[in-house]
């Protein structure tokens, strides 16, 4: 259950219409390791946490990664809502454009559809919180490719803090991660 | 419980030898770690915000050409 924030956590703007850099950035939505798979994949693996701390970790930061999907799902409808047919066809968005006109769709850089299996969901929390470091190591990355893509400074700094939150998720998987190998250690489950 | 200790190991199966096989970290064979973050000072809501973050010793900010 969900109290709803009528606000985004960080505040968005663009400079212009730009539908190539919303091109970019729409991978952070419905991409790999985009945001819709993040709270996805949190929120799901939480179940089977065997301590309530690392089932609280998953839920908070699945919580903020559907916060994170709202804001990347802002700069992009910003980026594409004033754009005419001509600038959507040369920045490369008319095939995208066919199928969902300037709507939101959970896609890829390349146009590959959102699909369950950029996640899993394993039932050893071990296996799951690794992957749930790794995600977040290669979220921070690909912030870091879209920094470099963008050529509009108001992007740049919302993705900016995106990234920086992946940084701390990472350290709050890692301290949730001891502590499950802690609790395995003292139940002599090995 | 002594002879665990200079591994780091709370696994009771990690013998406090096993300090010489791991190159002079602290922990056990196998597992990956992550230091714990110990509570220090942090930033205003404002300056926080602005960061993504309001705890000084996690902030990684990035700047491109850092890696190109």
């Amino acid at each position: 259950m969900w109290i709803y924030e009528k606000k985004l956590e960080y505040p968005i703007r663009v400079s212009y219409t730009n539908p190539r850099l919303a091109k970019e950035v729409i991978t952070q939505y419905g991409g790999p390791d985009g945001e819709l798979a993040a709270s996805l994949r949190y929120l799901t693996q939480r179940y089977t946490m065997p301590i309530p701390q690392a089932k609280a970790v998953l839920t908070d930061i699945g919580t903020e990664e559907l916060a994170h999907m709202e804001i990347v799902a802002a700069l992009v409808y910003n980026l594409i809502k004033h754009a005419s047919v001509d600038e959507i066809k040369a920045a490369g968005l008319d095939d995208y454009y066919a199928d969902h006109d300037r709507a939101l769709y959970f896609v890829n850089a390349a146009g590959a559809p959102w699909v369950a299996s950029y996640i899993q969901s394993k039932g050893d929390p071990i296996a799951d919180l690794h992957e749930d470091l790794a995600a977040e190591q290669k979220a921070r990355a690909t912030y870091e490719y879209l920094i470099q893509l963008s050529d509009d400074p108001d992007v740049t700094d919302a993705l900016r803090f995106l990234r920086e939150r992946e940084v701390v998720h990472f350290q709050r998987f890692g301290e949730t991660l001891n502590l499950v190998h802690e609790w395995m250690d003292s139940k002599n489950v090995f | 419980m002594a002879d665990r200790e200079p591994t780091g190991s709370t696994n009771p199966n990690v013998p406090g030898p096993l300090r010489g096989q791991t190159m002079g970290y602290l922990g056990e064979l196998a597992r990956a770690y992550v230091p714990p973050q110990m509570f220090s000072r942090v930033w205003s809501p404002a300056e926080g915000l602005a960061k993504g973050t309001i705890f000084p010793e996690l902030y990684r900010p990035y700047e491109p050409g850092e890696r190109a």
